[in-house]
């Protein structure tokens, strides 16, 4: 008998259960977060929880995040810049001010993007409630520029912040993208006396740029 | 190879743990910190008790009808491109892993944190094959490096201190004497990265799977756990047949317990939601996924309602952090990839009850786990029922005949209690002989033994009975 037979075989036997026996509807799901929060509501809350867990959040609502974004990067004087495909960054890149910058090709090699300085993406959608960006890796490639280098600029149109985590779980719907990566402030480890340390395999600095 | 200490010797153990002042300063200064968050984050979530609930009614109806759900979790995984493995046992999990890392690991994997490959003894397996299995969460890092077993669940070092961390780190990777935690987070990630670009298997667990979708999530607060899923080749990952929740919707519920319980924020830094390996030649991710669902003990579980709510538990690390017995003496005293409460339930029922006898009985009964426990697993009443298991014996377990002193106490003791007169009359002079000769009697043995380690209280002057009746005269 394989293991599959075993297994199921015995989960069987113990529920007292015939195979292919039916199933009732599961406890239906409830609302679990809130549904209240209007446009500017959603963005001043999702502000409040992101600089709660350690992210920034810069305003570009007038310029699509280009001072921002200029600032951020020209500060740092990187000599490579991770980005992702979406048509929002490249667009950012595209601009004179930001040409210039020593940026990598959205389909960057892994050994360029471990080498990175910081990752420009955008992302799909956001959490009010807990400060969250989603990234939906198959609209985007971002799942190693978002990851790898030690500074993530994100780029997120104020329309796509949700209320409540249930709210994009609906959203998501099927089919499931292969990968869907839920961010809440920079990297962070507490494994040292539980002591508060930010920046461990994943980015030490979040900067969420609303466009 | 890191060994647990034998779990039989619970007691010895013990009493071994007690005498490192350094260790229990650690965990009582870590028992103050998770209590603290954890009330904040309650504190900004008044709807608690209707998520327990609603968690917990999900459990139950995914546990009472596992065959279904497993079945439905493969046909949509399988549909995603993922190759769904299944493993009756330890023994079956390693060889799936093993065989999948000789293919695959060009002789390196990359690991994350998971409960599940611990049980199986995985990395004892790798590395007899020669292929090097290097865990990437910080803690459990820390842990192999010392060549040690985890000694909690989320916080795998948490006995450690700075300063030891610090003269390992330097012993080991070459860091100066002395560094902060900062520097050594720094150094850990610059050495582990060099294994993140190499790694051609990553390996981790599971937090839950979702049938209806055929998806995995996995919660963290580092990014390993992303690199690990995201970087190799060929990512597997090895669950429990107990992680499955029906729908997608039903996450939204665990998301919500399983942070606050365990490090109390609100949602843990990073959740990788994971559907199949990727889909176009060109985009990220790991080409082959693989998922191993692990038996080995759980289904047994299923027969008895008092025994399957252990299957609900989730693994936040809550009922640890309350609890007085691991609080003092730590979670290798326990001897088992499992401590604290919930080890001390499901140890005895994953491995052969005789094996782990001595655990059901190490705890006070005093309840603080079951108020904590995010999906409510009354794990009080689970260690009466595998205390009197062990006690009485179960089919193909024969009963562990208490001390004979212990059984003649006890049949003297239920004889009294039968027969209200006798009773009176043995408190009577158990009170006498108290006032008399109380201090003298619990210097003697048997009471100066079960002394060692409690308080003999003083018997009141006067019984309740005594009390009662003169009150309801006046
Ligand atoms: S038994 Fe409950 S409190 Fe303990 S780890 Fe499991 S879910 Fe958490």
């Amino acid at each position: 008998m394989s293991a599959r037979e075993t297994i199921l075989g015995a989960v069987r036997g113990h529920l007292g259960r015939n195979a292919g026996a039916g199933v009732g509807p599961p406890p239906p799901v409830p609302l679990l977060g809130r549904v209240d929060l209007d446009g500017p509501a959603k963005l001043l809350q999702f502000g409040e929880r992101l600089a709660a867990v350690g992210g920034t959040l810069h305003l570009g609502l007038a310029d699509g995040g280009l001072a921002a974004v200029r600032e951020l990067l020209h500060r740092r004087a990187p000599a490579a810049v991770a980005r992702s495909d979406a048509p929002l960054v490249a667009a950012l890149c595209a601009h004179a001010d930001l040409c210039r910058l020593p940026w990598l090709s959205p389909t960057a090699t892994k050994q360029e993007l471990f080498a990175a300085d910081a990752g420009v993406t955008a992302a799909q959608w956001a959490i009010a409630e807990t400060g969250t960006l989603v990234l939906v890796h198959d609209d985007e490639r971002h799942r190693l520029a978002s990851l790898l280098p030690p500074v993530h600029l994100c780029l997120l149109p104020a329309a796509r912040i949700l209320a409540d985590q249930g709210e994009l779980l609906r959203t998501l719907g099927a089919p499931l993208p292969p990968a869907v990566t839920f961010v809440t402030g920079p990297s962070r480890t507490a494994d040292i006396e539980l002591q508060l340390v930010v920046g461990v395999h994943g980015p030490k600095e979040l900067h969420v740029v609303v466009v | 190879m890191p060994r647990h200490l034998p779990m039989q010797e619970f007691a010895a153990n013990a009493a071994r743990a007690l005498q490192d002042t350094q260790q229990r300063q650690a965990l009582r200064a870590a028992a103050a910190t998770f209590a603290a968050r954890r009330q904040a984050a309650l504190q900004q979530a008044p709807d608690w008790q209707r998520w327990r609930e609603q968690a917990r009614a999900v459990k139950d109806h995914t546990l009472q009808h596992l065959d279904h759900y497993l079945e439905s979790f493969e046909r949509n995984a399988t549909a995603r491109g993922a190759r769904v493995h299944w493993a009756a046992d330890a023994g079956e999990a390693v060889r799936l892993v093993l065989e999948l890392a000789r293919a695959h690991a060009g002789g390196l994997c990359v690991k994350a944190k998971s409960m599940t490959t611990e049980e199986v003894r995985l990395n004892d397996t790798l590395e007899r094959a020669g292929i090097e299995a290097v865990e990437t969460d910080l803690g459990e890092w820390i842990q192999q490096l010392a060549g040690e077993t985890p000694f909690h669940i989320l916080v795998p070092a948490i006995h450690k201190s700075r300063g030891q961390i610090a003269e390992l780190f330097a012993q080991k990777i070459g860091t100066p004497p002395g560094a902060d935690p900062p520097a050594l987070t720094a150094a850990a990630r610059a050495t582990l990265r060099a294994k993140f670009a190499r790694a051609g298997l990553g390996i981790s667990g599971a937090n839950l799977l979702v049938a209806e979708t055929g998806s995995l999530l996995l919660l963290e607060n580092e990014g390993n756990i992303r690199l690990v899923t995201s970087v190799p080749k060929v990512h597997v990952a090895l669950a429990g047949i107990e992680k499955l929740v029906p729908r997608l919707a039903d996450l939204d519920v665990f998301l919500r317990l399983l942070p606050r319980s365990g490090t109390g924020q609100a949602l843990s830094t990073y959740q990788s939601l994971l559907t199949g390996p990727k889909s176009r030649p060109g985009d990220e991710g790991p080409e082959e996924l693989h998922v191993v669902l692990l038996d080995n003990g759980r289904s047994r579980m299923l027969a008895h309602e008092v025994t399957r709510p252990s299957l609900a538990c989730i693994r936040c690390g809550a009922c640890l952090n309350v609890c007085p017995v691991y609080q003092q003496v730590g979670g290798h005293a326990y001897g088992s990839v499992y401590p604290g409460p919930i080890g001390a339930v499901v140890t005895p029922q994953l491995l052969p009850l005789a094996d782990a006898a001595a655990l059901p009985f190490a705890s006070s009964l005093c309840g603080a786990c079951r108020d904590v426990c995010p999906v409510r697993i009354d794990i009080p009443r689970l260690l009466l029922h595998l205390r009197a298991e062990v006690r009485e014996g179960t089919p193909g377990v024969p009963a562990a005949k208490p001390a004979r002193l212990e059984r003649i106490a006890m049949r003297v003791g239920a004889f009294v209690m039968a027969r209200p007169r006798l009773y009176r009359f043995a408190t009577g002079c158990a009170r006498l002989l108290d006032r008399l000769a109380g201090p003298l009697l619990h210097r003697l043995p048997p009471l100066s033994r079960w002394r060692a380690g409690r308080e003999v209280p003083q018997l009141a002057r006067k019984d309740f009975r005594t009390r009662w009746a003169q009150r309801r005269r006046s």
